[in-house]
């Protein structure tokens, strides 16, 4: 086989196991939204009159049976028409891409303060993981592992913009304001990276390439940056993936305690309203995201790692 | 304790590599520890290649990381002097080691699979080690890599400073790491079992190898198989749980083994066994590490076991150049007509 017909061929494969992963969601979606009640009710309020009700239900399409309202939903997906958005008479997914660049924001910010924070904790701490103090962080590690990271958030706004009024705790409102929201949505991930991170060095440390580099003379800190660090990194890469899925359903809480404008805080907003098009929409276009950033770690990947790289000699 | 394994034409020159009394030891919680090398002495001329021979788990590997301060904690040097030109080593700080490793002594681990960095190319370990050594820039220090890369036999060598370890194949990459090992010319290389990871074809090439290359400074060449001792070494010393049980010049050990252990092991192996008659391994298993040594360690699998082997043998001089630690040494005369 070619190489390009092989890079074709994990294309193909790579966009059916999309296709079919989108077609799972969302059918699952549109029927377990259904159970959760009426959203025509819930549009005209407890008291409104039956006959606006049913106005509303005609107007949306909420009158059809369901197998039909399935059918419609499928056809119209075909083409990203997810209809309007029930509250705000606007398409849904305008409303959900309009919100995507401020998660985005976040989640890279995120991305970047666990990267700050985890390589040196996890590179200082997998290097002599049996010393005592190393012993002692390990277990703050552990601890803060088993938190739920929107509780960091909460104790973030108790000491940053209740005790102490340095920092606001509302929106988006420039660069101060995006300072407390990306912390809290890094402490999902903190922990993790940093226990991945420093197990990776420490088994890196006791590989035979390890000694090698000793016996040409290698220093502790050369051992360390130059041996076993990059060999841990490219371990860690993999997990970017699922970290990135992880971090998506963190921004949700993330968004919501910080009335950050992002689409997670619109998704959370759209179920409790019952607005179907929005929440559709929302999960649809996270699938997407999460497929994407999936498929740019292969990449990535393939890369930076010599063993997958071609040889080109 | 005297000078018992030099060969006298040899005897004027000092020693690169001398090692004496050297004991090795793991501590255990509930005793004292474990001795793993057990007193032993050793010395390597410049051009000449030392072979330690003996079975896994003798102790040969310990003592060639101890020659590197490598010593894998929680062992450590229990007593002894390893000095290089002279200068004592055992007593050196971290710092003052990494000066010696890589510079004045190199080493070549046994497998090139493993010991080789996946994430590095050739050119960056190589160049790494050559300016941690050297004042050079970039460049002097990509060719100096490629003139190692030349001298071990690598084709295309300045192609090959990109390539990465998985890459190369088995044998290429045993040859990058005695290019590694001798990119700073170092006064002693330490080779531990570097062919035992390989197929036989290339086994026979990275011998030639090491023998041009380790004959070039001085050379320890420590291996289980007294057939790959023979080819390459000048002198053999054989290590039976932690101790040395028989030197010589690799001939006339070969012609006449006198410790026991060395004649089982010479009978042993193939190429040196008469044809008709069956190989003859030794039986039993050696001892495990122990605190103290009171009978030979040889004795319950020697067929000439005595009351007097009760008493641990020393290792003694019996003729220029020759020695061995044993009650009953087998009869000078060569007990195999076919050794040769
Ligand atoms: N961490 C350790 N603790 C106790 N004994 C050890 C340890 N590592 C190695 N040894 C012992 O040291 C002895 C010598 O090992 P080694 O030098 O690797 O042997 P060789 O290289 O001749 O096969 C062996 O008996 C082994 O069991
Ligand atoms: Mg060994």
């Amino acid at each position: 086989m070619t190489r390009s017909s092989a890079i074709r061929d994990a294309m193909l494969k790579r966009v059916t196991e999309l296709a079919v992963l989108l077609f799972a969601i969302t059918t699952l979606l549109f029927f377990l939204l259904r159970l959760g009640g009426d959203p025509a009710m819930i549009m005209a309020g407890d008291e409104a009159d039956p006959e606006v009700v049913a106005l509303i239900r005609a107007r949306y399409g909420l009158d059809q049976p369901l197998i039909v309202q399935y059918l419609r939903y499928l056809g119209a997906m075909l083409t990203l028409d997810f209809g309007e958005s029930l509250r705000a008479s606007r398409s849904a997914l305008g409303l959900v891409l309009e919100r995507l660049w401020s998660t985005l924001l976040l989640a890279l910010l995120a991305l970047l303060i666990t990267a700050v924070l985890s390589i040196p904790l996890g590179a200082w701490l997998g290097y002599r993981p049996d010393s005592g103090d190393r012993k002692a962080v390990n277990a703050v590690v552990f601890v803060l592992q088993g938190i739920p990271g929107y509780i960091a958030g909460l104790l973030l706004i108790q000491l940053f913009v209740v005790e102490l009024r340095w920092l606001t705790s509302i929106g988006n409102q420039g660069i101060s304001s995006w300072i407390l929201p990306s912390l809290t949505l890094a402490s999902f991930l903190v922990p993790k990276m940093v226990r991945v991170i420093s197990a990776n060095v420490s088994e890196a440390m006791r590989e035979d390439y390890i000694r090698t580099a000793r016996a040409t003379g290698a220093s502790g800190p050369e051992l360390l940056l130059r041996h076993a660090l990059p060999n841990a990194l490219l371990g860690a890469t993999a997990l970017i993936g699922t970290q990135f899925a992880f971090l998506m359903s963190g921004s949700l809480i993330t968004e919501v305690i910080f009335a950050w404008p992002g689409f997670g805080a619109l998704l959370v907003a759209s179920v409790t309203r019952l607005d179907f098009p929005v929440v559709q929409a929302a999960v649809f276009v996270i699938a997407v995201l999460v497929f994407l950033v999936n498929a740019g770690t292969d990449i990535l990947f393939n890369l930076i790692d010599p063993r997958l790289r071609r040889q080109t000699t | 304790m005297a000078d018992t394994n030099t060969p006298p034409d040899a005897r004027t020159e000092a020693p690169l590599l001398e090692i004496r009394g050297l004991r090795i030891g793991f501590p255990r919680p509930d005793g004292p520890p474990l001795v793993v090398v057990d007193g032993v002495d050793l010395s390597i001329r410049q051009g000449e290649i030392l072979g330690l021979v003996g079975e896994s788990g003798s102790g040969k590997s310990m003592l060639a990381l101890a020659a590197m301060g490598l010593v894998p904690a929680p062992g450590y040097v229990m007593a002894g002097d390893i000095r290089l030109d002279g200068r004592d080593l055992v007593t050196l700080s971290e710092r003052e080691w990494q000066k010696v490793r890589g510079r004045t002594l190199g080493m070549v681990f046994q497998d090139p699979m493993t010991g080789l960095n996946p994430v590095r190319s050739v050119g960056a370990l190589l160049g790494e080690s050559v300016r941690r050594h050297q004042k050079v820039g970039p460049e002097e220090a990509a060719a100096i890599s490629e003139a190692a890369l030349k001298a071990v036999g690598i084709p295309a060598a300045r192609e090959r400073l990109a390539a990465f370890p998985h890459q190369l194949s088995g044998g290429l990459r045993q040859r990058v790491m005695i290019a590694l090992a001798l990119v700073n010319r170092p006064r002693v290389i330490i080779a531990d079992e570097p062919t035992t990871a390989l197929d036989a074809t290339i086994q026979a090439q990275i011998l030639d190898l090491l023998r041009d290359r380790l004959h070039e400074a001085g050379g320890l060449m420590i291996t289980h198989d007294l057939g790959v001792a023979a080819e390459i070494c000048d002198r053999i010393a054989v290590i039976y749980h932690g101790r040395i049980v028989e030197t010589g010049r690799t001939r006339d050990v070969l012609a006449a083994p006198r410790h026991p252990y060395t004649a089982g092991l010479l009978a042993a192996v193939p190429r040196f066994h008469g044809r008709g008659t069956r190989l003859i391994p030794i039986r039993g298993a050696p001892p495990g590490p122990v605190s103290e040594r009171v009978e030979c360690s040889f004795r319950p699998r020697c067929a000439k076991a005595a009351p007097e082997c009760a008493a641990a043998p020393a290792l003694e001089a019996i003729a220029p150049g020759r020695s061995v630690a044993c009650h009953h040494p087998v009869a000078a005369a060569p007990a195999r007509e076919d050794a040769q």
